[in-house]
């Protein structure tokens, strides 16, 4: 027999995957595991489920040559074991280093796939570990009056994951015990035809069945059935597969528009007496050409729908590594706080789920370390100690509205105000509306150095939330009442591949605009365009909106027209400015190409789309535009509300 | 003919893994089983040649999928697949009717050779 290598590469992507669907299921097993701490002692449901996750870990790291995941993981298995085996009270102590242990394991196994380097103090955690474990196993062996011995049934705690030979003996003991049992208990178990009725031997390595408070472990149990057989009808499918089809899906929306005009052209011609003569065949061919057209649209509709749903999945999959850090962040800040959880199973692009969890996480973050007041100061507000957070998440249209809200002390204006100020972001003079202030937090440069707690700070600021929200064309909204509590509203689209888009032409080239940010457009004539400190200006409806000439900014050169702009109104929360572009050349869908590493970042352009009749069309990035008008230096907020 | 093996194991890249080498090894993978709930509905539709059965699983466990499985089929022909430290597990799983076991990690060599004397 060959003795062939594994391919482990081809593995590895699964073992990933499935490493962290287990690793995030331990978190949640041990959040509920931490709810029996009081009693000391453990639901044998929960410490089951935890001990099968580790074992599948530890097995599939085994096979894969991962040896420090196997070690921790069989580490943490021996510990769930003496909790199983009711050795180890549950205990605080047992909870956190398990929970220790879990993110341990979660660098092992990133480091592993070559995600990243290996965790620092790696050894001092396993040393605790192992000292820690052992206090019980001697406990227990003194108990029992036995040294640990291997047989007995279940993992021998404290081994160390396998070599060669430890398997060779490993297996000799087994055909010993076999024999034993052969020659102690005959008729021999082992005929094949016979179909003996083994003797129930309990044995305690086996999962335990649920004791105790049986309807509630039960209730879990069936819920977990649920969730188990739900999980058997779905395939993983590597995203780089649908990317492609959603990339080809693309092509075929292009060729739709483009046979449908080339329909609409050929029933032009058909009107036209000069063609008189050949309508016999025309009439016939372009009628065919406009069904043929009409299915091929409905058809790549369909297609292209589905794509989009098979691309979607439930936002709860970023939502499930929360409660830990709520409880982390909580304990840490001497804090009591519930995470309230709804719509986890609301839809979403894969994309954006993937790029939506940091920032969510930050604002958890910084509920509980800023908004969520300590529990004393709670009482004397007549608040219930503990805290609580809503984390909500619904379909509203075509966009996915996230709600992250507390009950804490609200956003402080006088402290923002006056932080604003020592950082030279407004004078002491300026006078502020309330929304204004609040605004101010999404300030690059408003969280400052000092500010930077291992907590919410991280160096990263509100600005760089809103920043990653508004990459994802999503809206960053913040209430806030004093007293009361903060609620941050975010808006997603579902997808970001196919949009609707507004498309002008400046000079030679056709660009598109995304339709969700485009406010109007309208033709200005050029008397009512102003000049304010070198910026042009215009005034809608009281409002001054700075623009914009796109063929400025891209530097196409072209005339200008000396007596009228036309102008497209493109706004982002709440401000606006005014693009001016040669001419409107209507709306349509667009698929959008990501701009090639070749070409590099263009300031001003997001990406690509090709269009119906094959040309392509650059899109307009209209939110570092916006910025640009503003932050550029062209217009500030305080000339503006001087004019 | 080919062999039918049902792979039972709740690790998709054992089970990935236990199919990749059998299917070169003209083995036939009719199924593959998650939980022991699965592994004995499997076992009925299907009826494999031969089971490899993973010993800690959710819902229902390697044993008692063994017993369940023997009790409908007394010719069933099943491997355990089993970690180190789990010797009376094994033990049991053999009592209980299972024809014999291959210990994780497992080598490609080793667990072909396995299957081979089973099913001879």
């Amino acid at each position: 027999m060959s003795d062939e290598p594994f391919d482990k590469e081809e593995f590895v992507a699964y073992f990933r995957d499935e490493a962290e669907e287990l690793l995030q299921q331990i978190d949640g097993d041990l959040l509920r595991l931490e709810e029996f701490v009081d009693s000391g002692q453990a639901d044998p449901e929960i410490v089951n489920s935890l001990f099968r996750a580790l074992h599948t870990i530890k097995g599939s790291s085994g096979m894969l040559g991962f040896t420090e995941v196997q070690g921790l993981a069989h580490k943490l298995e021996n510990l769930c074991d003496l909790l199983r085996k009711e050795r180890m009270p549950l205990s605080e102590g047992s909870v956190e280093i398990l929970f220790s242990g879990r993110d341990f394991l979660t660098d092992l196994v990133q480091a592993a796939i070559g995600q990243s380097a290996p965790p620092s103090g790696l050894n001092e955690f396993t040393g605790r570990l192992d000292q820690f474990v052992a206090i019980y196993n001697e406990t227990s062996n003194v108990i029992e009056g036995k040294a640990p011995d291997r047989s007995e049934g279940g993992n021998a705690v404290g081994s160390e994951p396998m070599n060669e030979a430890e398997i060779a003996a490993f297996e000799a003991e087994i055909e010993r015990m076999l024999a034993e049992a052969a020659a102690t208990a005959p008729p021999a178990p082992t005929t094949p035809t016979a179909n003996l009725a083994a003797p129930a031997v309990e044995s305690a390595a086996r999962p335990a069945p649920a004791r105790g408070n049986g309807e509630s472990a039960d209730a879990k149990k069936s819920a977990a059935q649920g969730k188990r057989s739900s999980l058997a009808q779905t395939i993983r499918v590597d995203i780089d597969r649908l990317d492609a089809l959603l990339n080809l899906v693309g092509e075929l929306v292009i060729n739709r528009t483009r046979i449908s005009d080339i329909a609409t052209t050929l029933g032009r011609l058909m009107g036209d007496r000069a063609l008189n003569a050949s309508i016999g065949l025309i009439g016939p061919l372009s009628k065919d050409l406009a069904d043929s057209a009409a299915l091929l649209a409905r058809t790549t509709n369909e297609i292209q729908e589905s794509i989009m749903k098979v691309r979607m999945v439930p936002i709860g999959q970023v939502f499930d590594r929360f409660p830990r850090t709520v409880r982390d962040v909580a304990k840490a800040r001497g804090k009591e706080v519930q995470l309230q959880i709804s719509g986890a199973d609301t839809d979403l692009d894969k994309t954006i789920v993937d790029e939506v969890g940091e920032p969510l996480m930050h604002l958890l973050r910084n509920c509980v370390d800023h908004g969520i007041e300590a529990p004393d100061e709670r009482e004397r507000q007549g608040k219930p100690r503990m805290g609580t957070i809503a984390l909500n998440a619904y379909h509203e249209g075509n966009q996915i509205i996230i709600e992250i809200s507390d009950d804490g002390g609200g956003i402080n204006l006088d402290k923002v105000r006056a932080k604003a100020i020592k950082n030279g972001l407004i004078g002491t003079e300026d006078r502020l509306t309330d929304r204004e202030l609040i605004e101010l937090i999404f300030t690059p440069g408003f969280s400052t150095a000092e500010e930077v707690s291992d907590v919410s700070g991280r160096g990263v600021g509100m600005d760089v939330v809103k920043r990653n929200i508004t990459k994802l064309k999503g809206i960053f909204d913040v209430d806030s009442a004093p007293g009361q509590g903060t609620r941050f509203t975010i808006k997603l689209p579902l997808t970001l591949a196919i949009i609707q888009a507004l498309l002008v032409r400046v000079v030679d080239e056709l660009y598109a605009i995304p339709l969700d940010s485009v406010i109007e457009s309208q033709r200005v004539e050029m008397p009512d365009v102003r000049t304010v400190h070198g910026s042009e200006v215009i005034t809608l409806r009281g409002q001054v909106v700075p623009l914009l000439r796109i063929a400025d900014f891209f530097e196409l050169g072209g005339e200008r027209d000396p007596e009228k702009v036309m102008i497209v109104i493109v706004g982002l929360q709440g401000r606006q400015v005014g693009l001016v572009v040669d001419s409107f050349e209507g709306e349509q869908e667009i698929v959008i190409k990501p701009l090639s590493d070749v070409v590099g970042r263009i300031p001003g352009i997001s990406g690509a789309t090709i269009l119906g009749n094959g040309s392509i069309s650059l899109i307009i990035d209209v939110h570092s535009l916006v910025s640009d008008a503003y932050a550029g230096g062209k217009v500030t907020r305080a000339e503006f509300s001087g004019v | 003919m080919s062999k039918k093996v049902l792979i039972v194991d709740d690790a998709v890249v054992m089970r990935m893994m236990i199919k990749g080498i059998l299917s070169k090894h003209g083995y036939e993978v009719v199924g593959e089983a998650q939980n022991g709930v699965e592994a004995v509905d499997k076992y009925k539709q299907l009826q494999p040649d031969l089971v490899t059965m993973d010993m800690v699983m959710p819902e229902m466990d390697g044993i008692t999928a063994v017993r369940q499985i023997m009790s409908m089929d007394p010719n069933a022909k099943i491997i355990m697949c089993t970690s180190m430290g789990q010797q009376a597990l094994v033990v049991e799983a053999i009592q209980a009717g299972a024809k014999s076991f291959i210990t994780k990690p497992f080598q490609p060599p080793k667990i072909l050779e396995t299957i081979s004397k089973v099913l001879a």
